[in-house]
């Protein structure tokens, strides 16, 4: 038999490798006990992977949430404790974790994860066991599809109204300003999907044509020029792009910058509300870049302020700036904590019963919920990016300073 | 004209793609080692050029030059006192210390730089030239230009200098090699630094290029050995011919059909090629006694 002799160097590289490779493909980042009395609050998310960027501003939301609640005595006088585990963007992990975490790890409730692609599959598990889901970023048709009575959508509307404020605004400009070819590529996910087919439909009612149908691109696109020639070709001049990620967004402008590809505007289902990333990646070309907004950083609602300074205590950066996903994540700790509070405890079902008989205060704002989980009474604000800045642009009755949307936007 | 502008952008990515994947066809030829970090030391040359930019304004074509000199250290390094001793052992192992490497290289990224995305903006990035309606940006012919003027240097190196010719002799037959004199552990060190600092010149330009995040790695390294597959494992040649197709499928196919299929396009003529020619463009059938 031979004995196979290896160096020390080596072997302690192959010991890295394996240790390094079981952390990437989803390892836990808290395994401390917590003392009974704590509530366990479990949560996966993509801290890797192409939803990394959005996965991290809403890890780091639930870390603030968990920051602020202990700061004021927890919920009920029992502290929270978050049990997380990263799911590396992939929606086998994020279930199989999500059924560790109540069965394994026996947390008392669930926060959803970042993104409808991740919801969809592990809301099934929270159903399975009657876990209260409250998730802040899922929010397209089929995380409701099946009527689960567990889920809660913690934003001010669902996102087939995402886009809205575009479709009112486009409605108020006059024909000679109004575009009239539009171009819907996608990511093929199910958030950036609903939002793009509403707007299509939408559009076509209004009598602007289709030059480039909803026709999806896969995660891993990056190279956008091709998909640029084809939308200039085609004369688009309102592009409606089914961004998910800073990833598909920006590789996005820049394909299209580099092949002319100049519509009069350029909407963005998720990208440009990424705030100093957005600048990082695109510098001037985020110029007259826009997408929805269902918060805002200098929003006076109750406990915005708290929260927007705690984060920028906890996760300081140069522009002080806060991602709208850390807040969605926040808002559904929020709602969660709410609801525990009411109902005097972790009973589920309870909790659940009193999340479909009320309205509750978040930084999304206030509103409820219906069956299946979907808010009631809320609405999306038009954000586009004006001289380095973020402003609200629609309606106007809530711009910033009463600015309005700028158009043709400026070359990119 | 649709479809010239997609040849025109399928070339100049081609150019990029050879150049990230020569090192990868070079290692191979040399070791008969499939380096899975390969992508992931092209991400962090990336990072390294995007600091050395923000920090200290280094140009990222200055920073390439920077770049090779210290990864081709790190690289020889590497092969030195990890690799050659895990591949004389069991090629498995050393298969298994380069998912490490990528590994330790991604968490490095994340924990250094977060897992946000990056790219590499300069003042030239936004530049487009255009002829008719056909355009070219400046940044890709930037890169092209790059990409041919390394893996120029790289053939001549490898054609007409002695240590070219000892790395073809290692790779053709290490056993041949070694018995005409050739010092086949010191040129295996040598080849493999060659190889990662190639890597390492790659990473500037392909940062310019795309937006990058720390495990992006692993989507780049399933189509680097997709082109050394088709090319002919450990050749130059087949590899520079995979990339450019591989660049004129993904742009052209793209503009046909849609962009969810357009991305199996390359992956179909690899299989029909390799059913055709199992060994790939360039590659040798290899026959070993039992």
């Amino acid at each position: 038999m031979r004995i196979l002799r290896v160096t020390r160097a080596p072997l302690a590289l192959t010991i890295l490798a394996l240790v390094a490779t079981s952390c990437g493909l989803g390892s836990q980042s808290a395994t401390t006990p917590t003392p009974g009395a704590d509530i366990k609050v479990g949560i996966s998310e993509p801290l890797t992977g192409d939803k990394s960027d959005i996965g991290t501003n809403s890890d780091n939301g639930y870390k603030v949430w968990e920051a602020v609640v202990n700061s004021h005595g927890g919920i009920n006088g029992r502290k929270v404790h978050i049990i997380q585990y990263d799911n590396n963007s992939l929606a086998d992990t994020a279930v199989s974790q999500y059924q560790k975490l109540v069965t394994v790890d026996q947390v008392d409730v669930l926060l959803g994860p970042v993104s409808s692609s991740l919801v969809i599959p592990t809301e099934a598990v929270a159903a399975q066991y009657g876990k209260v889901f409250v998730e802040g970023t899922g929010g397209s048709p089929q995380v409701f599809a099946r009527n689960f009575n567990n889920v809660f959508f913690v934003q001010p509307a669902t996102v087939e109204h995402q886009a809205d404020p575009l479709v009112d605004w486009i409605k108020s400009l006059s024909p000679d300003q109004r575009p009239t070819v539009a171009g819907y590529p996608t990511q093929d996910d199910p958030f950036a999907q609903a939002v793009v087919e509403t707007v299509h439909t939408d559009f076509e009612a209004m009598g602007i044509k289709t030059g480039y149908a909803v026709q999806t691109y896969p995660p891993t696109q990056t190279d956008f020029t091709s998909i640029g020639s084809q939308l200039k070709a085609a004369k688009v001049d309102i592009l409606v792009q089914g961004s998910v990620a800073d990833q598909d967004a920006a590789g996005a402008v820049k394909g299209y910058s580099q092949v002319g590809f100049q519509p009069k505007v350029s909407y963005f289902a998720s990208g440009p509300d990424s705030a100093s990333t957005w600048l990082d990646l695109l510098s001037t070309k985020a110029e007259g870049t826009m997408t929805s907004l269902d918060w805002l950083q200098e929003s006076t609602v109750p406990g915005n302020k708290e929260f927007v300074d705690t984060y920028l205590k906890m996760f300081p950066n140069k522009d002080n700036a806060v991602p709208a996903e850390a807040a969605e994540a926040y808002a559904a700790g929020e709602v969660l904590a709410a609801a525990i509070n009411a109902t005097g405890g972790v009973d589920n079902a309870k909790i659940i019963t009193w999340l479909h008989a009320n309205k509750v205060q978040s930084v999304e704002g206030k509103f409820g919920w219906d069956a299946a989980g979907r808010p009631q009474g809320g609405t999306f604000d038009l954000i586009q990016w004006q001289s380095g800045h973020l402003n609200i642009v629609w309606p106007l009755n809530v711009a910033t300073n009463g600015t309005k949307p700028t158009i043709p936007k400026p070359s990119w | 004209m649709l479809l010239l502008q997609g040849l025109v952008l399928g070339i100049l990515v081609g150019g990029m793609y050879a150049l990230m994947a020569s090192g990868l066809t070079l290692i191979f030829g040399v070791m008969r080692l499939i380096n899975i970090a390969h992508a992931a030391i092209i991400i962090f040359a990336s990072y390294l050029s995007w600091q050395l930019l923000r920090v200290l304004g280094v140009d990222p074509l200055i920073s390439i030059v920077i770049l090779v000199i210290v990864f081709f250290v790190g690289g020889a390094l590497l092969q030195k006192y990890v690799l050659s001793a895990l591949i004389d052992k069991d090629l498995s192992l050393a298969l298994l210390a380069t998912l490490g490497v990528a590994n330790v290289l991604e968490g490095m990224e994340g924990a250094l730089w977060t897992s946000s995305f990056h790219a590499i903006n300069t003042g030239y990035s936004d530049q487009t030239y255009h002829f008719g309606d056909v355009y070219v940006p400046l940044i890709r012919i930037i890169t092209f230009v790059a990409s041919v003027i390394i893996l120029a240097g790289l053939y001549v190196l490898l054609t007409h200098t002695n240590l070219g010719r000892a790395i073809r002799a290692t790779t053709q037959n290490r056993g041949v090699a070694q018995l005409v004199g050739v010092n086949v552990n010191r040129i295996t060190m040598i080849a493999f630094g060659i190889g990662i600092a190639v890597a390492a010149a790659a990473g500037p330009l392909m940062g310019m290029y795309y937006p990058f995040y720390p495990n992006s790695h692993w989507g780049w390294i399933g189509k680097l050995m997709a082109i050394v597959v088709l090319g002919g494992l450990g050749s130059f040649r087949g590899t520079l011919l995979a990339a450019l197709i591989l660049g004129i499928a993904e742009q052209v196919s793209i503009l046909y059909i849609p962009a969810n299929w357009a991305a199996t396009v390359f992956f179909v003529l690899l299989f029909a090629v390799l059913i055709v020619r199992p060994q790939g463009f360039f590659g040798h059938v290899a026959r070993e006694s039992l």
